[in-house]
């Protein structure tokens, strides 16, 4: 055999030490890029499932939930997470649409707490909360409610009679925003989670 | 006795008025002090986290850092409510916990990013152009080695 014979072999097995050595370098360019930049925002129910979420409400009695919030917007993220509760007439947020098309609901937020998450990292907390209200004349008057032992005024909120539902019924909702570092503002970042809470009343 | 009277009457409603026209001062400062103060912490905040976020840029694990941001701005967040509800000593008190505990943020983050700046360095001499280069090198030796092995094997036919 002549050495013309092995030339195949001896390519071969070069090409292949090269690609080995040169392996930690192509893995830097030859990476897919991220092209979705995303944040998700869930709850859970006490026991970390999507099930058995609080709905019918007793008056300063405590239900725990979980908030949870996952970064892939590519770098650590400064969120601020709006708590605001509403009646069925009063303005809900929006989370369709064109991201930069969605509103907040106008109702002032009753407490706000902000979260800083490591990209592709995940932060989750517990809430328990409870509301102070009392009925007369077929309407709720909501005091006051309590979030993690922080008691917050909620300035009279008032909840009609549903006569087609049958209860009062109130939405705890969750808005997200997001710290702009371009324009140096939370801007309302598209997205919501809440709650559709039947206050109940005790009848003697 | 009654002179006495009269003029404890007279000190008395004198002492009421004079602290009447104290109270909403005192309560008015301690409303601006707690404004400054979750102001300062806002502020406070928000620098550390562009910290945070340069030193994530060049690299570093930011999430120690952020924990630290996460209490405090869990402090600034509870300033925030009690001054709300008009609790401004508490707010101001909260304020300034948020604050402290921010202390030595600075240093922490500029040492997670020159340590990160530095391994990055390395990262990219070693991985990436000491890999390129040992392709390279790899690739010129195998071409030398070839010639060679053509010019003293070549012309024997036969010989491997």
């Amino acid at each position: 055999m002549s050495l013309k014979d092995y030339r195949l072999t001896f390519m071969t097995v070069t090409g292949v030490l090269t690609l080995l050595v040169a392996s930690p370098a192509l893995s830097r360019i030859l990476v897919y890029p991220r092209t979705e930049f995303f944040t998700e925002l869930w709850i859970l129910d006490a026991n970390h499932r999507a099930e058995g979420y609080p709905f019918n409400i007793i008056c300063n009695q405590n239900y725990s939930i979980y908030l949870g919030i996952a970064n892939r917007l590519g770098y650590c993220a400064y969120y601020m997470v709006q708590v605001k509760f509403r009646n069925q007439t009063q303005p809900s947020p929006t989370s369709f649409g064109p991201i930069e098309d969605r509103v907040p609901s106008s109702l002032p937020s009753i407490y706000n707490f902000t979260v800083f998450v490591a990209d592709e990292d995940v932060w989750e907390t517990l809430l328990t909360f409870s509301f102070d209200y009392q009925e007369s004349n077929s309407r709720i008057r909501v005091y006051t409610l309590t979030l993690n032992g922080s008691s917050s005024h909620l300035n009279d909120e008032i909840i009609l009679w549903n006569s087609t539902r049958r209860g009062y019924y109130g939405f705890l909702f969750f808005e997200l925003w997001l710290y702009n570092l371009d324009e140096n503002k939370f801007e309302y970042h598209g997205r919501f989670v809440g709650l559709w809470l039947n206050m109940t009343v005790e009848t003697i | 006795m009654k002179t006495k009277c009269i003029s404890a009457l007279v000190f008395f409603l004198f002492f009421s008025m004079l602290s009447a026209s104290f109270i909403p001062k005192i309560s008015a400062s301690t409303k601006d002090e707690a404004e400054l103060a979750i102001k300062s912490s806002e502020e406070r905040i928000l620098e550390c986290y562009l910290e945070a976020l340069d030193a994530e840029r060049t690299g570093a694990d930011v999430k120690q850092l952020l924990i630290v941001l996460n209490e405090a701005g869990s402090l600034l967040a509870k300033a925030r409510l009690a001054y709300r509800e008009g609790d401004f000593s508490v707010a101001k008190n909260l304020a300034h916990q948020s604050l402290r505990r921010l202390d030595g943020f600075t240093v922490r983050a500029e040492a997670l990013r020159d340590a990160a700046s530095r391994e990055g360095f390395y990262d990219f001499m070693v991985n990436f152009v000491g890999s390129i280069s040992g392709a390279v090198a790899l690739v010129l030796f195998s071409f030398l080695l070839w010639r060679f092995l053509e010019r003293k094997y070549g012309d024997e036919r036969g010989a491997l």
